[in-house]
């Protein structure tokens, strides 16, 4: 700001206050030395700062002094602190109710493993529900499995043709769209593969990545399962089993596998009672 | 703060807060006593201060003291000369010293307080409107009104002398 004739009182106020810096006292000064009448007014301002008396002083300071614990009542230390003991008290309640006790996980039967459980539990859950189901079946129905398929499919009776690579291809293609896929779990419980021979559905164990309880199929559960089409090789009227010459790709096998480790076990149920379906085959599971 | 750094502040700032108290006040002993009761105070809370912020509490603290006493008493009686015990100094000429006081019993409790406030301690417009409750530009204005009714007194002092 320009020192002129109107605002040069306030400039000359503020210097006798001390409050200009250098810049502007150099240009007071300069204004004031264009301007000699006006020095006399600054001399009269200049006059008006109070001398300092500093032989004006307190003569009793001894009586000022003060001693820590003189003529001091003395307060408990959580009275002193009492703001701030409060609220780190209740700043530790605050943290035990938000972050503490809400992870206390419940134990949760595994009939109701998927319900209310997070995402990344499931998966977890799922297996060892599907590891209990698949020990819980029992010796009995795996007998009787077992009884029924020795009925129907006697190996010197009724024997399957065998398919070759085209008509297998063929019956894959002539799968029914609108049948329900099969309800596969979500992981799979060891199987045990059944010795290879007259058991239609045999599979090369050392082929198997994983190892499924193979029983042979009840004709009537196959017979649910069968594909009717005219360009089909099975038939109503023949076995429904098929019987193949050589095991199962690996391939097919592994990749059903792993779509079965990916579904939830609570369809396991369904998998127990209907088997699931590789082709035309269908395997139940049993321990 | 420390009882260490308590008496300190009684070295440090007794003196300039006894003298501003007394110029205003013209009374040695009750001067005293609003300085004790300043210091009092300050060593009540001493624990909540810093040592930083014991000069501009006890200022405060002080002031308040004062003009409190100043309204209660409405009466100011005008002391010509100090008690022999308290030194003054003769740099400055004693009838330009008296002109000066006299200047300042014409200045309202405001205007003198903040006119000593800043010749006799040198603080800031804000710390003189921590102080005082004022804000810096109160307190330049003030200030300013303040110097030009002591600069007209002493053109009409000189011209009388």
């Amino acid at each position: 700001m320009k020192i002129d004739i109107h605002n040069y009182e306030e400039f000359m106020l503020s210097f006798i206050d001390g409050e200009l810096d250098d810049e502007q006292t150099k240009g007071l000064m300069l204004f004031v030395d264009q301007h000699p009448d006006l020095r006399r007014e600054l001399d009269l301002l200049q006059a008006t700062k109070l001398p300092v008396d500093t032989k004006l002083g307190f003569s009793d300071k001894v009586s000022l002094y003060k001693k820590e614990g003189w003529n001091q009542p003395k307060i408990p230390v959580l009275r002193r602190y009492y703001g701030i003991s409060i609220a780190v008290a209740a700043g530790l309640l605050l943290f035990v109710a938000l972050f503490i006790y809400p992870w206390k996980k419940p134990v949760i039967p595994h009939e109701t493993a998927f319900s209310g459980l997070p995402a990344q539990h499931r998966k977890t859950t799922a297996l060892a529900a599907i590891d209990s189901l698949a020990k819980e079946m029992t010796r009995e129905h795996q007998q009787r499995q077992k009884e029924t398929a020795a009925a129907r499919y006697h190996p010197h009776e009724n024997k399957p043709p065998s398919l070759e690579a085209e008509d297998r291809k063929a019956v894959v293609k002539h799968q029914r769209p609108e049948q329900t896929k099969p309800v596969l779990p979500a992981a799979i419980p060891d199987i045990t593969v059944p010795a290879a021979g007259n058991n239609h559905m045999a599979l090369n164990k050392n082929d198997l990545p994983r190892q499924l309880p193979l029983v042979d199929i009840t004709h009537s559960v196959a017979e649910e399962q069968i594909e009717t089409s005219k360009d089909s090789v099975v038939t109503d009227n023949k076995n429904t089993s098929m019987a193949l010459n050589r095991p199962l790709e690996n391939e097919n096998i592994v990749q059903k596998v792993d779509e079965w480790r990916k579904k939830p076990a609570a369809i396991l149920e369904n998998i127990h009672q209907k088997g699931i379906k590789i082709g035309k085959t269908t395997f139940a599971f049993n321990n | 703060m420390t009882e260490k750094e308590f008496n300190s502040c009684v070295d440090l700032y007794a003196d300039g807060l006894f003298r501003f108290i007394v110029k205003n006040l013209k009374h040695e002993e009750n001067a005293k006593d609003i300085v004790q009761n300043s210091f009092e105070i300050l060593w009540k809370h001493h624990h909540e201060l810093l040592f930083e912020k014991a000069k501009s509490y006890l200022f405060t603290t002080g002031y308040r003291n004062m003009i409190d006493h100043l309204r209660r008493h409405q009466k100011v009686s005008l002391v010509e000369s100090f008690p022999e015990n308290t030194k003054i100094q003769d740099s400055v000429p004693g009838d330009i010293r008296s002109v000066l006081q006299k200047g300042l019993d014409r200045l309202n409790e405001i205007q003198r307080s903040l006119l000593m406030l800043k010749d006799y301690e040198g603080y800031s417009y804000e710390e003189i409107g921590e102080i005082t409750g004022l804000n810096a530009s109160q307190v330049k204005v003030y200030l300013h009104r303040a110097r030009l009714k002591m600069k007209e007194y002493l053109v009409k002092m000189e011209n009388v002398l």
